[in-house]
């Protein structure tokens, strides 16, 4: 009979909890906005996408990831 | 390739997601988009906008009507050619409308059949390979 192994209930390193507090803050501000980021920096936010991408292509900055910070992060992103 | 999931503010705690930073290549420019990895989602869905913002012609392709995360969208498919990081790959995209979503969403049909991707929720990270075959 195969032995069952009884798994730890598992600890993020506080070190990960830090980086992913850090990144959150970054993001607050911009709540319901869409962002351009490029590293830990926003680089522009608005009520559009397309208002971002306008503001990329003139700044020659079209390697900022674009997206929107969502007002529930939960709900939002729960696609299937 | 290693990435850390993406953190966003939420109340009361804020929420790691594990997502990529995807090129996504059209006749006008290249956009690099933030997509959540679905391991949920068939197909690759993108907002209709981005479509629109690279310089894909969606019009005359059939539409389809879908349900996704509780809205009714309408979606039109076409290949795009995609990157993350050093790989790049040609695959179906739907380009959604409306797009009420924060991000993109890679699924199966469109991203996992090209990569083995590790996630470790614990560590709050993704592994990406290509597959070789």
């Amino acid at each position: 009979m195969a032995r069952i192994v009884h798994l730890r209930t598992p600890v993020t390193p506080p070190e990960i909890l830090e980086r992913s507090r850090r990144s959150a803050d970054i993001l607050r501000p911009y709540i319901g906005k869409y962002v351009a980021q490029r590293d830990e920096t926003v680089l522009v936010a608005a009520d559009t996408p397309g208002e971002v991408v306008r503001w990329l292509r003139a700044n020659d900055a079209l390697d900022a990831v674009v997206f929107m910070v969502p007002v529930d992060p939960i709900t939002a992103t729960s696609v299937a | 390739m290693q990435v850390a999931f993406k953190s966003l503010p939420g109340s009361p705690s804020d929420v790691p997601r594990p997502t990529v930073s995807i090129n996504a290549d059209g006749p006008l420019v290249r956009l690099n988009l933030l997509a959540l990895v679905d391991t949920g989602a068939l197909f690759n869905r993108f907002g209709r906008w981005i479509a629109d913002e690279i310089g894909i012609d969606l019009s005359g392709l059939p539409v389809e009507r879908i349900g996704l995360g509780g809205y009714a969208l309408e979606s039109v498919t076409t290949t795009v050619a995609l990157t993350i990081g050093d790989f790049t790959w040609e695959a179906p995209v739907g380009f959604c409308d409306p797009w009420p979503f924060a991000y993109q969403v890679v699924g199966q049909e469109g991203f996992f059949r090209w990569f083995t991707v590790t996630i470790d929720a614990s560590d709050q990270t993704l592994a990406i390979e290509p597959n070789d075959r």
